[in-house]
């Protein structure tokens, strides 16, 4: 019969214990590592067998309960296991740990099973999530955790979670992301604040001071306000002043000069204008009159969805609000058909006129189907994607 | 005496007299064909998705093999790319008849690696809740056990405290099985007012109910046949496999880690370990009941000692670990459960290993149900307490 604690006078210090393991065990104990009110003795693949039968069968240590076996990825020289024993005679607990055989190719260690069947499960698991081969163990397949047909090792470092392999996140949203070399990149971007090029930020923001420049104005003069420490009043009305001269100059040029509109107010409607003025088959107006409409109802939109706020209060937005509102501006890779369109027109206008050919009537239409496809995704991605990893186990 | 081949009438139609042969093939020991048969993986014996192939000879189970992993979601590797403060959504989802004292571990590990103190009466807010969050865990099972073995009404009994018991923690936590209620460093948010003398009542009301409980099957004589003497368990054996909580206390083993290895405030408060004798069904059920009474014994103490004071601790905007590896376990309902953090000193863990109860109860299925008829088998594993969310993570 055995009884908790029964023995807990005789249960070794942390250095009994270690000397005591020492002298059976000799070369093949690597280390010791005590932190953390956590003894962890490090052993040769070779001896890692040995010490399991140490720990069960000296009577001294009676370590007669089996509590997990685990693996650990150790980077480049390959993988870790760590099991834990636990003496309740005692009251003490071990943890040995071991590094397998083989490297990252091929990692290999001897079984535990014969000593402790409760190492049977725990090893098959450990197969299922890194790969290692327990030399000796009855059958390590099928995978006891993971679907049968699946491929790969889950907890390997390498292996990355299908989510982010689908649609790597924008920016640094998850605190885990990690470079070549498995440390995390440190950098946290504030809110509003670009990780890297924005395009659509931009954009957003020409579009949103075209639908309503006042209001634009003012909210940035506010922001500047904030942070020189000018008054709001001072500086709004230097911010219309130049927009006005802005405007004039434009109207006065009496032409619209594209390559030089890139950064200005409204430049898309006007690449749009201008290419379909340059297309004979389609109605100049018509398709000016569309695009303006859509571009003032994604502009309300936006301006609606957080810009006009988020440009301002930095961290006092909550994360996922931020998030929900420039999550899909912070797609690196998705180069937004709008400013493309943009780009593309930026370089056609120093071409002659015969250049902009039929495929202006595509062109001119894309941005407005384009545009609402955009905004569905993201809609879509902002509902799906972040809650997939915890989905519904709330059944009971 | 009669003799029942010669002059016996054993159907109609046959005439007085008349030679009846019954054949009786070798003295009882009928030809059994081998035969393989699947339990699950949605059964009701198996609270959740479990499946066991059992091998048959006849009525008699000759091998088992539980095939899980049906809700295996990949906790572990969830838990690596998350911070610290975002791992307790994940914890208390997996054993979701557990979900405060899941949290609980986790809070006190990564609590462990950043050397932080927690406020005393953080502490006893923890304890009350996770005390409670037992006794709704083993109604649960003490309810579906009986109704695995056909008696509907303990269902019922049980079922009436549990709702009073989530109210109550409703009313603290905001929530009804997974509450998220832990911190690191604390808890949430204060206990609402008047929660403590609430606490107390329910905890009268709970003490008397669950003799109803008692009185419906601990002298049930069906419930005996069921139960007594069904899958005993030694305690060398229930160790080797790693089981522990109801099922190893059944076995005589009075291993409990708020004893043994006190965390907490469990040092300060005053309770027994309830154990059996032969680790059979009966016993695992007993132990089940008893630790209920336990738990109630320890809420009582707890309602008189909590002092005033802070809940929670100011955190830095970037939660870091120190770098190295902690071993911490609390008892969970189930069992133990331990958390191996290793912490590279990044705002995430390097790895986190949870070890749990049930995973670990379940492997010592194969040797339980070793040559046990059919209707036993049930009652076996109704009696090792484990929750499929538990086993697969």
């Amino acid at each position: 019969m055995v009884t908790s604690l029964v023995r807990a006078e005789e249960a070794f210090s942390n250095d009994e214990l270690v000397e005591w393991l020492r002298r059976r065990l000799g070369d093949e104990l690597l280390d010791v590592v005590d932190e953390f009110e956590t003894l962890t003795v490090v052993v040769s693949p070779a001896g890692w067998v040995d010490a399991h039968r140490v720990c069960k069968e000296d009577d001294r240590l009676a370590f007669a309960m089996f509590d997990s076996l685990f693996g650990v990825d150790a980077k480049d020289e390959g993988f870790d296991v760590v099991s834990i024993l636990y003496s309740v005679e005692m009251g003490r607990r071990l943890l040995l740990r071991a590094r397998c055989q083989g490297g990252r190719e091929n990692p290999t260690l001897p079984t535990v099973t014969h000593l402790y069947r409760g190492a049977d499960f725990h090893e098959r698991e450990t197969w299922d999530m890194f790969g290692i081969e327990f030399e000796g163990h009855a059958s390590l397949a099928p995978r006891i955790l993971c679907d049968e047909n699946f491929e790969g090792w889950p907890l390997r470092k390498d292996f990355h979670p299908a989510t982010r392999e689908a649609k790597p996140w924008p920016g640094v949203k998850e605190p885990a992301e990690t470079d070549e070399d498995g440390n995390i990149i440190e950098k946290v971007p504030g809110i509003g604040e670009a990780v890297g090029p924005m395009p659509l930020d931009e954009l957003m923001a020409e579009q949103a001071r075209a639908a309503n420049p006042e209001l634009v104005a003012a909210q940035e003069a506010d922001d500047v306000a904030e942070d020189d420490g000018g008054t709001a009043d001072e500086l709004k009305a230097e911010a219309e002043a130049v927009e006005a001269a802005a405007l004039d100059a434009r109207t006065e040029s009496g032409h619209v000069d594209i390559a030089d509109h890139g950064a200005g107010s409204a430049s898309t409607d006007e690449v749009l204008a201008a290419r379909a003025d340059n297309d004979a088959v389609r109605d100049p107006d018509q398709v000016r009159a569309e695009a303006a409409e859509h571009r003032a109802q994604r502009a309300k939109e936006i301006a609606q969805d957080g810009l006009v706020t988020g440009t301002g209060d930095g961290e006092a937005v909550p994360q996922g609000d931020a998030e929900a509102a420039f999550g899909h501006a912070r797609k690196p890779d998705e180069t937004p058909k709008d400013l493309a369109d943009v780009q593309d027109a930026r370089d056609r206008g120093e071409l002659p006129d015969e250049a902009a050919d039929t495929s202006g009537v595509e062109s001119a239409n894309e941005p407005v189907e384009g545009s609402l496809q955009d905004g569905d995704t993201t809609d879509f991605e902002k509902q799906g994607e972040p809650d997939r990893d915890e989905a519904d186990e709330d059944d009971t | 005496m009669s003799d029942l081949s010669t002059t016996e009438t054993i159907h109609p139609g046959t005439a007085p007299g008349e030679d009846i042969v019954i054949e009786v093939a070798g003295g009882g020991d009928f030809d059994t064909a081998d035969m393989t048969l699947s339990i699950g993986p949605a059964h009701p014996a198996t609270h959740g998705v479990l499946r066991i192939i059992l091998e048959m000879d006849g009525e008699r189970v000759t091998g088992a093999r539980p095939v899980i992993g049906y809700m295996h979601r990949g906790f572990e590797k969830l838990a690596e790319y998350r911070d610290y403060r975002q791992i307790f959504a994940l914890v208390n989802r997996h054993d979701w008849l557990s979900g405060f004292n899941n949290e609980l571990g986790a809070a006190l590990t990564v609590e462990r690696l950043m050397e932080m103190e927690v406020p005393e009466r953080a502490q006893w807010i923890r304890m009350i809740l996770a005390e409670w969050n037992r006794i709704l865990n083993h109604l649960m099972f003490a309810g579906s056990y009986a109704l695995e073995l056909g008696a509907i009404t303990p269902m019922f009994y049980a079922f009436r405290e549990r709702e009073d018991i989530q109210f109550l923690l409703e009313s603290a936590t905001g929530g009804r099985l997974h509450f998220t209620y832990n911190q690191i460093g604390g808890v949430k948010i204060d206990l609402p007012k008047g929660f403590l003398n609430r606490s107390a009542e329910l905890s009268k009301l709970v003490r008397t109910r669950l003799e109803d409980l008692k009185d419906l099957l601990l002298g049930n004589e069906i419930f005996l046949a069921r139960t007594k003497g069904i899958g005993p368990l030694s305690p060398e054996t229930a160790l080797e496999f790693g089981v522990t909580g109801p099922t190893l206390q059944a076995t005589g083993v009075a291993e409990d880690a708020r004893k043994t290895e006190p965390y907490l405030m469990y040092d300060k408060v005053d309770f027994d370990v309830p154990t059996g004798q032969n680790g059979d069904s009966w016993d695992r059920f007993y132990v089940l009941l008893h630790r209920i009474e336990e738990s109630l014994n320890i809420l009582d103490q707890c309602h008189d000692m909590i002092p005033a004071g802070p809940v929670n601790s100011k955190l830095p905007k970037i939660v870091k670990a120190h770098e190295g590896q902690a071993y911490l376990r609390t008892e969970n309902p189930l069992g133990q459960l331990g958390y191996w953090l290793d912490s590279d000193a990044k705002r995430t863990p390097w790895r986190l290993k949870m070890r749990t109860p049930s995973f670990s109860n379940i492997s010592v299925l194969p040797h339980l149900l070793q040559g046990v008829l059919i209707p036993d088998a049930v009652s076996i594993l109704g009696s090792v307490f484990f929750v499929v969310g538990d086993v697969d993570r």
